[in-house]
């Protein structure tokens, strides 16, 4: 079992190294000087920014060199300095990390329960009408470019009912504190968290319906049911713990996607975490930004996809013995 | 055909090819309609859906008539959609062919470097690609395939993995038909139907992220995508809503026809076993 | 309580209320007797032990006419709560899977506690003993690390004893036993047939035992029902049935148990093939083939015979080159082809052929029988023009209908398909055929004529002929020689009659005397080397006679 853990954990590192290879060679591959690249904006108008760059890149050495200062610069924490902000972009990410864990984590949770559940209801009821509402249902959240839908929630729920705040993580100048700073962080919360999971959402509903009644269809449940269980019984302790599993590990990519999505609903909702700042900065063509965050956001879903991973060898007997 | 018999049975089937179909005429006929382009000031701005007949669905901001602007974005949407998927379906099928049918080391090289881009959170990867090579119609449809493949390739695998134990197959092979020969007259017709339903939803992934792209301000600047007048309505949506909401309905009616007519291509696919009492 | 505990009188089961699949069906199950229902598939068999549990699959199946009563009351009235108070409780099943019929994530423990607590029943001396108690009684060595398992560290004799001792948990009157043992070992089958008699007699459970195999039949009913397409075609004591079958149907099934008639008279000349040492290890562990040398003379027919996981399968996919051997040598005509590269192993491997056990799954759905014997046919060299009459002729030497070179498969049964990949197979015109449990998937009545038509192709055609089997009768009677297999090693070779009288091994010995229904169908086993009829019917009549628990 520690063999297995260690294993998957090598495995991460490995894609880890390649995540950082590939966008290292990507930067050097740009058209044109990586140093002018890197600077964006400010490539015309100083100079002087562009040989910083230059000698923190190691453009003078070989390939391989440059490679390597990479590497030393990111064990290091050093994702090199925004142009627009004049500060280390690892700074500006570790201070906006926290909104999009707590976005993608309360979005994930969410996705979950509610698909979940959803499938459940749907498998249990299946061509009955409401299996096909469900059904109906996570085939427009499935069709739905999110973004799109936050716009329509913000227009009704902010703008016509006047319910949830449209943007920011708190009410400007209210000047809460305590449980009431909390609360008002939480309402800020509900429309992008909503927004952010309902993609996810319809996914997880349509998996485990299919897996559900993949599994209904199993001896085991006849022979369950043979044996006199009751519906409820049958369905909760044998169809749906057993369902449960294979869809795991899809759960484990789901969320990386949820994370990564995180960047338009925090467009939207002017939601200060990392995928606001990677929206601000593309408009302003801060590079070393962009790749900060694509690189910070890589290895989140990369360790979540571990924990996953991990959890399910813990939970289904098959593997755990193997 | 047998297709084409079966889909017509499906009342929601038919629906959604109508749709689809209307979707792509009005793409094809945009440069038709409007030679001018979407491009042009026509009436005055924001004018309202159905104000004036002449610009049914109104126009934006800049007084640019949102027919026109969605027309010439269904272009832009169905080929960024098609193309990519076309690339991504081919390059991972082959992969997933190539690892599936020898298995062994050649397998497990593939999958593994197959895994770790599908580890790669796929949005934030395509915006990366985007960003360095600078947005145009020709890179974003290469940062979708990239991100877009991974899956087709697993699929493709484990299909042909299953098929390649089954025993038809070994037949195949034991009578002397070349390997090449067997993968292609004896297993890829077999896995024709589970690649379908996959491509569909490609096809529908890859408008999604297109518009999503434009949205952040990543698309062809030179081109109309629905993502791109989505973000453009943004500005304005307290006043005139029909802007933003009007392009991504047009997403959405896209997306759910394809997901129907994907799903009844993939049903009325499967080999027809028969399935005696069992036992 | 007085009268029988199940009574099906003119049952009728429908598909979408039109089609019968059971077709006015009536029978009774008393007390502490065995009842069993015989038939091939399509006959309905299934569907009638389904009804009576109230678990008909899908719902476009139905009851459509008559009644089925359990201890006077009628179950189709009943509601569903009341039907699952019955489930379980007084009337059990148990299935012919037993691997897909544990919940594969669950403990044992946890999944046989349900029993009880699904019911509301608390044993007496506690579930754990109660549990215990159970597996000691179904012959389960260690209860308590079986309870602690999970149904895949268990073997599949070992699933079926916990099925069985789950069905028995809470004394049913009425236990199912839907073709309980046809997935096992003929040595586990063996066992479990016993169990379940043993069971019957402790607990005196009226048991409706559902087959295929006649042999099953004579080992353990009291009574039998034959069907066809959903008909009773005979019915009545197995005694009655076995010495005087009324209907030709019923002749047939009885016939197709394989008769006792070993060969004798070796074959003497230089081998065609000849395996020397084949070593096969799987996951650096599992000793699949040990040491296994094995020669095939030229026209001979070469029965490999072994349980599961003896090797015989392994050896023929080494022989062919489906796997490869770890270490060994294959001579064929006189060349080591392991020192050969792959591709001209390959084509020497050439001259041989397979037939795979399951039809279905060795045809491409996808293509016509024509397409597919003709795509064998054109890569083994047939010119163009030649090709369809080739084809054509492929058919009649297997016997089927030229037209069904415009089939599908699924257009086609069982025996038609087994046919068809017969066809392909000599469409490479092989000289050696290996028949991998070539037979195993058809019904029993289909098999005979399988083995006529191999017989023939082999005077035809010259044939030699390796035939896998797990039934030592049926490689006894059609096999010029015997290879027996266990655990990876050869155990006996020679002459069947060597092997199987002669000069009989201790494991033979074993494989015989768990053949089911000995004393009707003759194994030359020791005691019934006499005329049995009589004797197999005293001991009926002897078990019969057994004083009985109340039941419940």
């Amino acid at each position: 079992m520690l063999k297995t853990v260690v294993s998957e954990i090598a495995k991460r590192i490995v894609v880890i190294v390649f995540v950082i290879t590939g966008t290292f060679l990507l930067v050097r591959a740009a058209p044109g000087d990586p140093a002018s690249f890197i600077a964006g904006e400010a490539a015309s108008g100083d100079p002087e920014y562009i040989d910083y760059l230059r000698q923190q890149m190691g453009l003078d050495r070989s390939l391989p060199v440059q490679l390597g200062y990479y590497f030393r610069n990111l064990a290091s924490l050093d994702f090199g300095q925004s142009y627009r902000e004049g500060r280390p972009v690892f700074d500006m990410i570790a201070e906006r990390l926290p909104n999009t864990l707590i976005l993608a984590g309360a979005a994930f949770i969410l996705a979950l329960v509610m698909g979940t559940t959803a499938g459940f209801v749907a498998a249990v009821h299946r061509g009955r009408w409401i299996d096909r509402c469900i059904s109906i249902g996570s085939v427009l959240f499935f069709s739905s470019p999110y973004y799109w839908v936050a716009l329509l929630a913000i227009l009704l729920f902010s703008g016509k009912l006047g319910w949830l705040p449209s943007h920011g993580t708190q009410t400007i100048g209210a000047g809460y504190t305590g449980i009431a700073a909390i609360l008002d962080y939480l309402h800020h919360l509900v429309m992008p968290a909503m927004a952010s999971a309902l993609f996810t959402m319809a996914i997880y509903a349509r998996l485990v319906r299919a897996s559900m009644i993949d599994t209904a269809n199993a001896l085991f449940v006849k022979a369950a049911h043979a044996r006199g269980m009751a519906p409820s019984r049958l369905w909760f302790r044998h169809v749906l713990r057993t369902s449960l599993l294979p869809i795991t590990t899809m759960a484990g990519v789901q969320a990386g996607q949820l994370v990564a999505g995180t960047i338009l609903t925090e467009t939207v909702f002017a939601w200060p975490g990392i995928g606001r700042l990677m929206y601000d900065a593309l408009g302003s063509r801060d590079y070393n930004v962009v790749i900060g965050v694509f690189i910070v956001t890589s290895v989140i879903v990369i360790l979540a996809n571990l924990l996953v991973d991990i959890l399910y060898r813990f939970v289904d007997p098959r593997t755990r013995a193997a | 055909m047998l297709i084409w018999k079966s889909l017509f049975s499906k009342p929601d089937a038919v629906l959604a090819l109508a749709i689809l179909c209307a979707i792509v005429l009005a793409g094809l006929l945009a440069p038709v309609a409007y030679p001018d382009g979407p491009w042009r000031m026509v009436a005055r701005p924001l004018l309202a859906p159905f104000a004036d007949m002449r610009h049914p669905l109104g126009t934006d901001a800049l007084g640019r008539d949102l027919l026109a602007s969605l027309m010439f974005g269904a272009r832009t949407s169905l080929a960024i959609g098609l193309v990519s998927t076309c690339v991504a379906t081919v390059f991972g099928a082959s992969i997933g062919a190539v690892a599936g049918f020898f298995g062994g080391r050649v397998d497990s090289a593939l999958m593994r470097s197959t895994e770790m881009f599908q580890t790669v959170p796929s949005f934030a990867l395509a915006i990366l690609l985007i960003a360095i090579y600078t947005p145009s119609t020709f890179s974003i449809m290469i940062a979708i395939s990239v991100v877009s493949w991974p899956p087709v390739a697993r699929l493709a695998r484990a299909e042909f993995l299953s098929m390649r134990r089954r025993e038809f197959v070994q037949a195949a092979l034991l009578s002397g038909q070349s390997n090449l020969r067997v993968a292609w007259s004896q297993i890829f017709p077999n896995i024709l139907s589970p690649l379908t339903v996959m491509a569909a939803l490609m096809v529908s992934m890859a408008i999604l992220f297109e518009s999503a792209l434009s949205f952040v301000g990543l698309g062809d600047p030179k081109v109309v995508s629905w993502g791109y007048l989505i973000s453009a309505g943004r500005g304005v949506m307290s006043q005139s809503w029909w802007l933003t909401f009007l392009p991504g309905f047009a997403i959405m009616l896209t997306i759910v026809s394809i997901s129907i007519l994907g799903d009844a291509i993939g049903d009325s696919q499967d080999p027809h076993f028969e399935r005696r009492e069992s036992k | 309580m007085a009268g029988p505990v199940l009574e099906v009188r003119d049952l009728f089961v429908s598909l979408r209320r039109e089609v019968p699949i059971v077709d006015n069906v009536t029978f009774s199950v008393e007390a502490g007797k065995t009842v069993c229902l015989v038939g091939e598939s399509g006959s309905g068999k299934s569907m009638i032990a389904n009804a009576v549990v109230g678990l008909l699959p899908g719902t476009r199946l139905a009851i459509t006419g008559g009644d089925i009563r359990f201890r006077g009351t009628s179950l189709p009235e009943l509601g569903p709560k009341a039907m699952r108070d019955l489930r379980g409780r007084r009337i059990s099943m148990i299935f012919q899977d037993p691997t897909s019929a544990l919940n594969p994530v669950r403990r044992i423990r946890t999944q046989f506690d349900e029993v009880f607590s699904a019911h509301g029943v608390e044993p007496e001396t506690g579930r754990e003993a109660r549990m215990r108690q159970l597996l000691e009684l179904a012959h389960l060595p260690n209860p308590r690390r079986i309870l602690d398992a999970y149904p895949f560290e268990l073997s599949g004799g070992q699933r079926q004893r916990v099925m069985i001792s789950m069905a028995m948990a809470l004394n049913p009157d009425l236990l199912i036993a839907d073709e309980p043992t046809t997935a096992l070992d003929v040595t586990t089958q063996a066992q479990v047939l016993q169990l379940i008699e043993e069971l019957k007699e402790n607990f005196g459970t009226a048991v409706l035992f559902i087959t295929h195999d006649f042999g099953v039949v004579a080992e353990i009913a009291d009574d039998v029902v034959v069907l066809r397409h959903g008909r009773i075609v005979e019915q009545g004591p197995l005694e009655g049935v076995l010495k005087n079958p009324r209907n030709d149907y019923t002749r047939t099934l009885i016939a197709a148990v394989p008769h006792w008639h070993p060969r004798s008279g070796a074959l003497d000349s230089d081998p065609l093939i000849s395996a020397r040492s084949l070593r096969k290890v799987f996951k650096g562990r599992f000793v699949a083939l040990d040491d296994v040398s094995i020669d095939l003379l030229p026209g001979e027919t070469l029965g490999i015979v072994g349980e599961s996981g003896s090797g015989k399968s392994t050896f023929a996919k080494c022989l062919i080159g489906l796997e490869e051997p770890d270490d060994g040598e294959l001579v064929v005509d006189g060349t080591d082809i392991m020192q050969l590269a792959l591709p001209q192993r390959r084509r020497r491997r050439h001259l041989m052929q397979m037939v795979f056990q399951d039809p279905t799954a060795a045809l491409n759905p996808r293509h016509t029988i024509g397409r597919t014997l003709m795509d064998v046919v054109r890569v083994n060299g047939c010119p163009r023009a030649a090709a369809n009459d080739k084809v054509l002729s492929l058919l009649d030497d297997v016997k089927l209908d030229r037209k069904f070179a415009d089939r599908f498969p699924h257009e086609l049964s069982g025996g038609q398909r087994q046919r068809v990949c017969i066809a392909r197979a000599l469409a490479a015109n092989p000289r050696v055929l290996i028949a991998d449990e070539a037979l195993s998937a058809l019904d029993v009545s289909v098999q005979k004529q399988m083995l006529k038509l191999f017989e023939d192709l082999k005077k035809k055609r010259d044939l030699t002929i390796v035939f896998i089997t797990h039934d030592l009768r049926v490689a006894a009677e059609i096999c010029d020689s015997i290879v027996v297999m266990r655990g990876g090693k050869t155990l006996a070779r020679g002459t069947p009659k060597d092997v199987l009288e002669t000069d009989r091994h201790r494991y033979v010995e074993e494989l015989l005397a768990a053949i089911p229904g000995q004393d009707w169908f003759s194994t030359g086993s020791a005691p019934s080397q006499l005329p049995t009829l009589e004797i197999a019917g005293q001991d009926n009549t002897h078990a019969c006679q057994d004083s009985r628990l109340p039941p419940g």
